[in-house]
């Protein structure tokens, strides 16, 4: 059959030593990078784009993509351990994954991201090596239209990352879409609420507030208490997940790959929802959902699996529509174009050996990961475990230098103390963060949308209905709102009724 | 009247982000149209969006079944590390990467009463030396260890 001619083909390329050796280095630097806060895969692999030009385009694109996947094992392991994270789809991990922490289990929530990346990632290599075709043809098909719909999906399960009140956490949305906005205007070039700083042209560095929202509130939140001479994670209760925790975290894994494969292939973002996705999913779908915001395991598994599967199938649009998903795919698309190869629709029937090999090695990348961070569990978890005092001031040090050394820029580092105070306030009155910050990556990407649908329909709104996949996104933007509020209102109704009697 | 405190607070942080920010729109961007949409429209949007709901929670924050109050608030460890990264950000590139890490570290450490000041030096210097070590020689940062004000 085509598909194992082609696996075939891929692993006999990917399996090549001087092949093997630079995946096992990609995926290696990327666990680092993901684990450092504020270093992020962007610019290590700009910085390490120069060095690939003397290998064959494969295998530098193999460590590229490496270095990618990679770090979004390492991202989730600060997510987890700090509460830092290190990409912004383990934002979604640290909502539960912290928690876990916190209880003594970190090491499990640890294996359990692990595990559910690696079941991610093999699962959608096959997707990719069976429908890598058909579904480039589909995302063709997505306008801006059906873009903006997707974002308004997208948005309304953020409001399932809020654990309280439903108006606050959309204005926590409508506040992270507002502050997004900064920077230049795509259509006109207008410096918005840049307050005539030059830095703030290229928008809010969204690194240095992930890492003062989360990070650093909570370095203030567990300061409030004394007691600096203990550690901050629950003393660790099992390293491993038990037989009862594994059939717990088939069902949402298996949901996650889904979300995130089917997410990843949409050009233009895809893949960053699909974690925030599949946590909404899992929260309504799931039995335990009272549990979801405290320390699920269901949790951190689902969004686990859809951001490793939405990583991987982000290729896709990239080496057969040539569009990039995000800054990553971009700079491999430089990264190709440099090597002589024209990343578009032939490049699947014209360098199959490219195209496979790059699949077949994002599978022996996740098996490299899996060993390499398994066992490196008990080693985080026992370094995490160090008194407060020494681990605080490390995650400063650390957070500073990595935010200042992405574009040499001061006012980064200050963002990261400005949005950790007031991440620190706003949590205090129960305005939570991780609506927030979905809301700040796609403010940009919704209003592009938005305008450039209006531009095309000259104004008129009623475009988004006529659109039948749009209008299609949107009904599932209803349906996911009207889940969403069910509690909500339940809990209203109830309290009317006890008052009443 | 019971008040929620927490929720009247969030009312008013919504309207102010949405007041200051939809004053910014009206007066410097072009709002524009619906089939023209200038940079300002979608901005003002969300402040609207922002001032409604945070007028709603703020109204509804007087009407609370119970009082609820906000907890501690940790002042010193909110001066001490916006200080260090403060100082961080403002000298790295006049001091250098050493000593820049080893002031942010000392101050950050100053938050919490508990560590003294010789044991906050000891870590600053410690971490310091660590992250001077792994990113100016090891990851090749181009950030110098020490910088011009240290060079003679």
């Amino acid at each position: 059959m085509d598909i194992f001619n082609n696996l075939g083909l891929g692993f006999s390329v990917a399996g090549s030593l001087v092949n093997l050796l630079y995946c096992f280095a990609g995926v290696m630097l990327g666990t680092i990078i993901g684990i450092l806060p504020g270093i992020g895969p962007v610019a290590t692999v700009a910085m390490l784009l120069p060095l690939t030009y003397g290998l064959e385009p494969t295998t530098s694109l193999i460590m590229l993509a490496g270095i990618y996947y990679g770090s979004q094992y390492g991202g989730s392991t600060t997510a987890i351990l700090i509460n830092l994270p290190g990409e912004a789809s383990s934002a979604v991990t640290s909502i539960d994954g912290y928690k876990m922490a916190l209880k003594g289990l970190a090491g499990k929530a640890l294996a359990v991201a692990a595990l559910s990346s690696f079941f991610a990632g093999s699962v959608s290599t096959l997707l990719i090596a069976a429908i890598a075709g058909p579904l480039a043809a589909l995302a063709l098909s997505f306008g801006s239209a059906e873009y903006f719909s997707l974002m308004v999906v997208g948005l309304v399960s953020s409001i399932a990352l809020a654990s309280g009140s439903i108006l606050k956490a959309i204005a926590m949305i409508a506040l992270g879409l507002l502050l997004g906005l900064t920077g230049s205007d795509l259509y006109t070039g207008a410096a918005r609420f840049t307050f005539g700083q030059v830095e703030l042209l290229d928008g809010l560095d969204f690194v240095a507030i992930a890492v003062g929202l989360f990070g650093v509130s909570e370095i203030l939140r567990n300061l409030e208490t004394s007691g600096v001479g203990r550690s901050v994670i629950g003393r660790v209760k099992g390293l491993w997940p038990t037989r009862g925790d594994f059939s717990r975290m088939l069902g949402p894994s298996v949901r996650g790959t889904a979300i995130g494969s089917m997410l990843g292939i949409l050009p233009g973002g895809g893949a960053l929802l699909s974690s925030f996705v599949a946590y909404n999913v899992e929260k309504n779908i799931s039995k335990n959902s009272a549990e979801f915001g405290h320390g699920a395991l269901e949790g951190v598994a689902a969004p686990e699996a859809a951001n490793n599967a939405g990583a991987q199938t982000s290729f896709i649009p990239m080496l057969s529509l040539g569009i990039p998903s995000n800054a990553v795919m971009a700079l491999m698309i430089g990264a190709m174009i440099i090597q002589g190869i024209v990343p578009g629709p032939g490049v699947i029937q014209k360098n199959p050996e490219l195209f496979w090999g790059l699949i077949a090695s994002m599978w022996i990348g996740n098996v490299m990961l899996v060993i390499l961070n398994l066992p490196l569990v008990g080693l985080w978890v026992r370094l995490m475990r160090v008194p407060y005092w020494i681990l605080f001031p490390s995650i400063v040090a650390f957070c500073c230098i990595g935010t200042y050394s992405i574009a040499s820029s001061s006012i980064s580092v200050y963002l990261i103390a400005i949005s950790g105070v007031v991440g620190y306030f706003l949590i205090k009155i129960e305005c939570e963060p991780a609506p927030f910050v979905l809301g700040f990556i796609l403010g940009p990407l919704l209003e592009e949308y938005l305008r450039r649908t209006m531009i095309l329909s000259g104004g008129d709104f009623w475009i988004f209905l006529q659109r039948p996949l749009s209008a299609f996104l949107l009904l599932v933007a209803a349906i996911v709102l009207f889940f969403v509020s069910r509690p909500y209102v339940a809990r209203r109704r109830k309290g009317i009724f006890v008052d009443e009697q | 009247m019971q008040i929620n405190i927490k929720d009247l607070l969030s009312g008013a942080v919504f309207v102010s982000f949405g007041v200051f920010y939809g004053v910014i729109s009206i007066r410097t961007l072009d709002v524009g149209a619906a089939n023209a949409m200038g940079p300002g429209y979608f901005p003002l949007v969300l402040c609207v969006v922002l001032l409604v709901l945070g007028a709603i929670v703020g109204v509804r924050s007087f009407s609370a079944t119970e009082a609820v109050h906000i907890g501690k608030v940790a002042w010193r460890p909110i001066i001490c590390i916006a200080l260090a990264c403060f100082t961080f950000g403002a000298s790295v590139r006049a001091i250098g990467l050493f000593p820049g890490i080893f002031l942010a570290t000392f101050i950050a450490s100053v938050s919490s009463a508990e560590i003294g000041l010789t044991r906050a030096a000891m870590i600053s210097g410690a971490i310091a030396a660590f992250c001077t070590i792994v990113f100016s020689f090891g990851v090749g940062l181009p950030i110098p260890a020490f910088g011009p004000l240290f060079t003679f």
